[in-house]
C-alpha cells in the first residue's frame, strides 16, 4: 500500500473532530433543576448500557467516516495489479534522443540506437496504466518535436513515436528536459514520470550540471528513469570540418579547401583516402592521410579548380567503414563568381596615374599585366568626381571612395541603396575629404558609415608615426597574419589618420587597430551589403600600407569579405536556423525549400524588413544540401547543413557522472533488453487506487450513521 | 394576633397572605356560588324532626313547648353530627420547589392549603396545619377562628422548604398524635417511597382518619417534554444526571405512571381519595372537580 497524496494523511488529525464534537456536546448540556429524580434515575439505569452502546456505535461510525475520507483524499494505492495496466494513472514525459549519434548501429546489433530507443519508448508507453497521459519529445539540440503536452490519447503518442525519424542534429538534452519538467509540473497528476532514453554520449550531456540540477530539484515530485542505449564503439572516423580558405571563389581560379579528419576510435587508423567532389563529381584524386592516432585530428589542404559560376556543392568524404556512416562525409555550398567589378572614385586624380589617389588600389585589385587584366577575375574601373552623377553604380559589386571630398545627397542616397541591396563600399579618407559631410550625411543621417571621422592622429607635434597592431588578429580580415609565416602588419607606418569614432547604437566592428588602440579599419554590415571604413589614405600620402606586401591581401580580403557577405550563412549546422537576407522581390511570393535527397518541398515566404526582406527556415534537421527556390522571377539559393562534429565523438558519460545520475534518478538503466524499462517503471509505480471504494464506504457509513442517529434519538 | 405576629407580617407578606386569602376565598366562593351549600354542611348537632313519644324514650328529649301547646308528647329528634378537624399536611421538601410555569409546586400546594383552610374554617370546622420536609418544620394546632386562619396563612407565606421528604413518617406521626378522628389532607408530590406512604395511610385509616391525598405535580413531571442534552439537577440530594431525555422519555413516563397508579390503588384500597393536581391547571378547577366528586360519592 502506498499513497499518492501522502501529505493529506496529515488530515488524520481530523479524527479528533468527532471526539471534540462529542466532548463539546457534553459541555453543552442544558441544566434543569428537577424534582422527580428517582424516576429519571431508574430510567437511566435501565437505559444506560443501551445509550452508551449507541453512543459508542455513533462515535465509531463518525470516526470511521472521517478516517475513510482522509484515506480517500490521500489516494492510497495497492501494489496489486500494477503490471496488468490497472495501476494508478501516471503522467509521463518520454524524451527520446534523436540526435545524430543515435544513428549509430552498435556492434552485434541490426538496428540503430534510435530504433532501439524507439522500441524502448514503445514498451514504456505500452506499460502505462489505463487512463494515464503521456507526451513524447524527440530531443536533439532543441526542445524537439513530438507531442509536448501530456495527452491521454496514448495511441496518438504511439503513432508519433512510430513515425519519428532521427535527425542529424547535435544533441543537448537540457531544453527537452526543461520543457518536459515544466509540462509535468503544470500537470496536477500525483504520479509523474520522466523517461529519458539516450545513448549516454557525453555530447548530449554537455550541460550536465544544469541537467542534474533541474532533475535534482524535481526528484521529489517526478520519477526520472534514465535509460542508456548503445555501447561505446571501438572506432569512428569522421570529417569534422570542411572549410573554404580562399577569400574569393571565382571561375578559373583555384580554390583552397581545408578538411579536418578526426579519429574518435580507440585504435590507430591508416591510409584514409579523402575525396573532394564538386556537384557530386570527384575533383582530382583522393588525398591519402597516412595515419591518425586515437583522439587525433588531421587537417589536409586540397585545391579544386572552379569551372562554372553559381552555387557549387563541395563535398569531402572518406571511404571507411565504421559504426556511423553519416559523419564520413561533409558538404558545403559556395558561390563562385565569374567577375568582380569594382569602381574606384578618385578624389585626387593628380596629373599622372601614379599621382592619383587610387593608383595603388587599382594595382592591388588587378595585380596582373595589362594583357592579362581582362581575364583576371577582378576588374577595377576608375572614375572622377566630375562624372559621379553619370555613374551606373548598380553595375558594380564594390565601390571605393578614395579621398572624395563630398557629393550630392542624391548620390549619397544612391550609394546607400547600392550598399543595402548587397553592394560593397570601401571608404578611404585624405586631405580632400569634407569630414563633416561624411559624418552628418553618411554616418548620422544614412547610417551608412559605421564611424564618424574625428580629429587627426597622431598629434601634429608628435614625431612618432602610428603602427598597425603587430599581433592578436581576431578579425577574419586579418587572421591570416596570425601565422608568423605570413609576416606582420606591425611594420605599416601611418603618419596621418582620422580618429574613427564609433557611437553607441551604430553597428560596426574594428577589424584592425593601431598600436595605440585607435581603430584603423572598421567594418559593418549594412543591409545586404558591407562597408569598410579606413582611417588613413589609400595612397602613400598618409601611410606606407600601399607599398607594403600586406596591401594586396588586405584589399583582396576586403573584396572577398564584401562578396561573401551576401553568401554568409550558406553553411550552417543542423539544428540552426537558416536566415537569408533577400531582396524585396521575394516578399509576397511563393518560394519552396527542399532537401536535395527529398522528393517533397515545403512552402516558405519572405518577410519584409527595414533592409529588404528576410527568409527563415527553422526545420533544418537533416544534413546535406537544401534548395531554396523562387519561381517568379526564378532565383535559386543553395545552402548546406552539416552535423555537429561533437556527435561523432562516441565518448560516454564518465563514471562519476553516471553515479550522479543514479543519485538523482529513480532508475538508471544501461539497457540490455527493452523489457528492463517495464520492470523499472513498475518498481516505482503505484498500484490500483482504492479511493473510490473508500469514498463509497464513507458514503454508506454516513447513511448508516444518519439512520442510526435518527433511530437512537427516537423516544424510548 | 399579637404585636409580634403583626411585626412578623411585613407589608409584603401581608399583601401576599391577603392575596392568598382572597384567592382562596374567590375560589371557594366561586365554587359555593354554584353549589349554594358547603359540602361540609351537617357536621354540627342539628334538629332533624319530631316524633311521637313512645315508651322507653329518654324523657330529656321530650319537647315541652309542643306539649304545652298541643298537650301531646313529642320527642325532639336530632341528627348527631360532630365538628371535624382537618389536618392539613403540606410537603415542604425541596422537590416541591420545582415549577416550570407561573407557580412552583409548593406555591400551588400553599394555595391549595390556604383555600381548604379558608373553606373549612368558614364552616366552623377546625383546621390544624403541618408543614414538613424530612421532619416537621412548622405546625399549628387545630383552630377554627378567623385569627387561626390568618395564622395559617402567615405560616404558609413564610414557609420556605428544605431537605428531603419523609412523608410516611409524618403521616404515622399524625396517626399517633391526633386525638380526634378527622380528615387528613396531605398536599405533596408524594415523591417518597410509595409503599411506606401507603402503609402510613393505612395506619391513619386504622385510627379512624379519612385521608385525602392531593398530589401536586408540575406538567413537566407528567409529560417529560425535554429535548436535546439535559443535565438534571436533583432537588433532594440526588446527584445530577446527564442524559438525552427523548431517549428515556417512554421509560420515565412508564415509571411515573406506575408510581402514580400504585399510589392511587393504595389510596383506593384504603377508601381514601387520591387527587392529581397539575400546577398548569387552575386550582379552583382541580378543587371544584374533586369536591363535586366527593359530594356525589357521599350522596351515594
Amino acid at each position: 500500500m502506498s499513497f499518492l497524496n501522502p501529505a493529506l494523511l496529515m488530515g488524520a488529525a481530523a479524527l479528533a473532530i468527532p471526539i471534540i464534537v462529542h466532548l463539546l456536546n457534553r459541555r453543552r448540556f442544558k441544566r434543569v433543576k428537577w424534582a422527580a429524580m428517582r424516576f429519571l434515575q431508574v430510567s437511566l439505569e435501565r437505559n444506560q448500557r443501551r445509550m452508551k452502546v449507541e453512543d459508542w456505535i455513533l462515535l465509531l461510525l463518525r470516526l470511521a467516516i472521517v478516517a475513510l475520507i482522509v484515506l480517500a483524499l490521500s489516494r492510497p494505492a495497492t501494489d496489486w495489479l500494477k503490471s496488468s495496466g490497472l495501476g494508478s494513472t501516471v503522467t509521463a514525459s518520454v524524451i527520446v534522443d534523436s540526435s545524430a549519434s543515435m544513428q549509430r548501429t552498435d556492434q552485434g546489433s541490426q538496428i540503430t540506437r534510435f530504433d532501439v530507443a524507439k522500441k524502448t519508448a514503445e514498451q514504456a508507453l505500452r506499460s502505462i496504466p489505463r487512463g494515464s497521459a503521456s507526451s513524447i519529445l524527440f530531443a536533439a539540440n532543441s526542445v524537439g518535436t513530438g507531442i509536448k503536452e501530456p495527452s491521454h490519447d496514448i495511441e496518438r503518442v504511439q503513432n508519433s513515436l512510430s513515425n519519428a525519424k532521427s535527425s542529424d542534429r547535435g544533441s543537448d538534452l537540457l531544453p527537452a528536459i526543461q520543457s518536459a519538467i515544466t509540462s509535468l509540473n503544470n500537470n496536477p497528476s500525483t504520479q509523474k514520470e520522466l523517461i529519458i532514453i539516450t545513448d549516454g554520449e557525453a555530447s548530449a550531456w554537455n550541460q550536465f550540471e544544469s541537467i542534474t540540477r533541474v532533475l535534482d530539484q524535481n526528484k521529489e515530485t517526478i520519477n526520472t528513469i534514465i535509460t542508456l542505449v548503445g555501447k561505446k564503439p571501438n572506432e569512428n572516423i569522421a570529417i569534422t570540418r570542411l572549410s573554404q580558405k580562399t577569400p574569393i571563389v571565382s571561375v578559373g581560379q583555384p580554390m583552397r579547401l581545408s578538411v579536418e579528419v578526426t579519429n574518435f576510435g580507440e585504435v590507430e587508423v591508416n591510409d584514409i583516402p579523402v575525396q573532394i567532389s564538386i556537384n557530386e563529381k570527384p575533383s582530382g584524386l583522393p588525398v591519402i592521410i597516412e595515419s591518425i592516432n586515437p583522439g587525433e585530428e588531421k587537417t589536409i589542404t586540397a585545391f579544386v579548380e572552379i569551372e562554372s559560376p553559381g552555387y557549387l556543392r563541395i563535398k569531402s568524404s572518406i571511404d571507411y567503414e565504421d559504426c556511423k556512416a553519416v559523419d564520413n562525409s561533409r558538404e558545403i555550398v559556395i558561390r563562385a563568381i565569374e567577375k568582380i567589378r569594382t569602381l574606384l572614385i578618385d578624389g585626387e586624380p593628380g596629373r599622372s596615374p601614379t599621382e592619383s589617389e587610387t593608383f595603388f588600389l587599382q594595382n592591388a585589385l588587378v595585380p596582373v599585366s595589362e594583357d592579362l587584366a581582362d581575364s583576371f577575375f577582378i576588374t577595377a574601373e576608375k572614375s572622377n568626381l566630375g562624372s559621379i552623377q553619370e555613374l551606373k553604380i548598380n553595375e558594380y559589386d564594390v565601390i571605393f571612395l578614395a579621398n572624395v571630398p563630398d557629393f550630392t545627397n542624391e548620390f549619397a542616397n544612391t550609394l546607400n541603396d547600392f550598399v543595402r541591396n548587397g553592394g560593397g563600399l570601401i571608404v578611404f579618407p585624405g586631405d580632400n575629404i569634407n569630414a563633416s559631410f561624411y559624418n552628418q550625411e553618411l554616418h548620422e543621417k544614412l547610417n551608412l558609415l559605421p564611424a564618424s571621422f574625428g580629429k587627426i592622429i597622431p598629434d601634429q607635434n608628435s614625431l612618432t608615426p602610428l603602427s598597425l597592431q603587430a599581433s592578436g588578429y581576431d578579425h577574419p580580415l586579418v587572421e591570416l597574419w596570425n601565422d608568423p609565416g605570413a609576416g606582420t602588419l606591425g611594420d605599416v607606418k601611418t603618419f596621418k589618420a582620422y580618429e574613427l569614432l564609433m557611437h553607441t547604437g551604430k553597428n560596426g566592428n574594428i577589424a584592425v587597430e593601431y598600436d595605440n588602440g585607435f581603430a584603423a579599419i572598421i567594418e559593418a554590415d549594412v543591409g545586404l551589403g558591407k562597408v569598410y571604413q579606413f582611417s588613413s589614405s589609400a595612397d602613400t600620402e598618409w601611410n606606407d600600407l600601399a607599398v607594403k606586401p600586406a596591401f594586396l591581401p588586405i584589399i583582396h580580403r576586403v573584396i572577398g569579405s564584401v562578396i561573401s557577405r551576401i553568401d554568409s550563412g550558406l553553411n550552417i549546422q543542423v539544428g540552426e536556423t537558416f536566415i537569408r537576407k533577400v531582396s524585396e522581390s521575394w516578399v509576397n511570393k511563393e518560394a519552396t525549400i527542399s532537401h536535395s535527397k527529398s522528393e517533397t518541398a515545403s512552402l516558405i515566404s519572405a518577410e519584409a524588413t527595414n533592409e529588404g526582406a528576410d527568409i527563415e527556415f527553422k526545420k533544418v534537421n537533416t544534413s546535406g544540401i537544401y534548395d531554396l527556390k523562387l519561381t517568379d522571377p526564378f532565383e535559386l539559393i543553395q545552402f548546406s547543413a552539416s552535423g555537429d562534429p561533437r556527435e561523432s565523438n562516441p565518448e560516454k558519460l564518465s563514471e562519476p557522472q553516471i553515479e550522479r545520475l543514479k543519485e538523482i534518478s529513480s532508475n538508471f538503466i544501461e539497457l540490455n533488453s527493452v523489457d528492463e524499462i517495464t520492470e523499472a517503471l513498475n518498481r516505482k509505480r503505484k498500484g490500483a487506487e482504492i479511493w473510490p471504494m473508500l469514498l463509497l464506504a464513507a458514503l454508506l457509513l454516513t447513511i448508516v450513521e444518519l439512520f442510526l442517529s435518527q433511530k437512537f434519538s427516537q423516544e424510548k | 394576633m399579637n404585636n409580634e405576629s403583626i411585626e412578623l407580617l411585613d407589608a409584603k407578606t401581608l399583601a401576599r397572605a391577603d392575596k392568598l386569602g382572597i384567592a382562596a376565598r374567590f375560589i371557594v366562593e366561586g365554587y359555593m356560588a354554584g353549589e349554594h351549600k358547603s359540602p361540609y354542611r351537617g357536621f354540627a348537632i342539628e334538629f332533624s324532626q319530631h316524633r311521637e313519644y313512645s315508651p322507653g324514650d329518654d324523657v330529656r328529649h321530650v319537647d315541652w313547648k309542643v306539649l304545652g301547646k298541643t298537650d301531646r308528647y313529642y320527642i325532639k329528634q336530632y341528627e348527631q353530627e360532630t365538628n371535624f378537624v382537618a389536618h392539613i399536611l403540606v410537603d415542604g421538601s425541596e422537590s416541591m420547589q420545582y415549577g416550570s410555569g407561573d407557580l412552583t409546586k409548593l406555591e400551588y400546594a400553599k394555595l391549595a392549603a390556604a383555600c381548604l383552610s379558608f373553606m373549612i374554617i368558614k364552616q366552623r370546622d377546625a383546621v390544624s396545619l403541618s408543614l414538613f420536609g424530612d421532619s416537621t418544620i412548622e405546625e399549628l394546632p387545630r383552630g377554627n377562628t378567623q385569627n387561626h386562619l390568618f395564622n395559617i396563612l402567615e405560616k404558609l407565606v413564610h414557609f420556605s422548604p428544605s431537605g428531603g421528604t419523609d412523608l410516611s413518617g409524618q403521616l404515622h406521626s399524625v396517626a399517633n398524635q391526633a386525638q380526634r378522628k378527622g380528615i387528613v389532607i396531605v398536599i405533596s408530590d408524594f415523591f417518597d417511597n410509595e409503599d411506606s406512604v401507603l402503609e402510613s395511610v393505612q395506619h391513619l385509616r386504622f385510627v379512624g382518619h379519612e385521608v385525602i391525598g392531593l398530589q401536586i405535580l408540575d406538567d413537566d413531571e407528567i409529560t417529560f417534554p425535554f429535548n436535546g442534552l439535559v443535565e438534571f439537577e436533583g432537588l433532594e440530594e440526588i446527584p445530577n444526571l446527564k442524559t438525552r431525555p427523548t431517549e428515556i422519555r417512554k421509560s420515565y413516563l412508564n415509571e411515573f405512571r406506575e408510581f402514580q397508579n400504585k399510589l392511587r390503588d393504595g389510596f383506593s384500597k384504603n377508601s381514601c381519595h387520591f387527587v392529581e393536581c397539575n400546577t398548569s391547571k387552575p386550582l379552583e378547577e382541580v378543587l371544584g372537580s374533586y369536591l363535586t366528586f366527593r359530594r356525589e360519592t357521599a350522596a351515594k
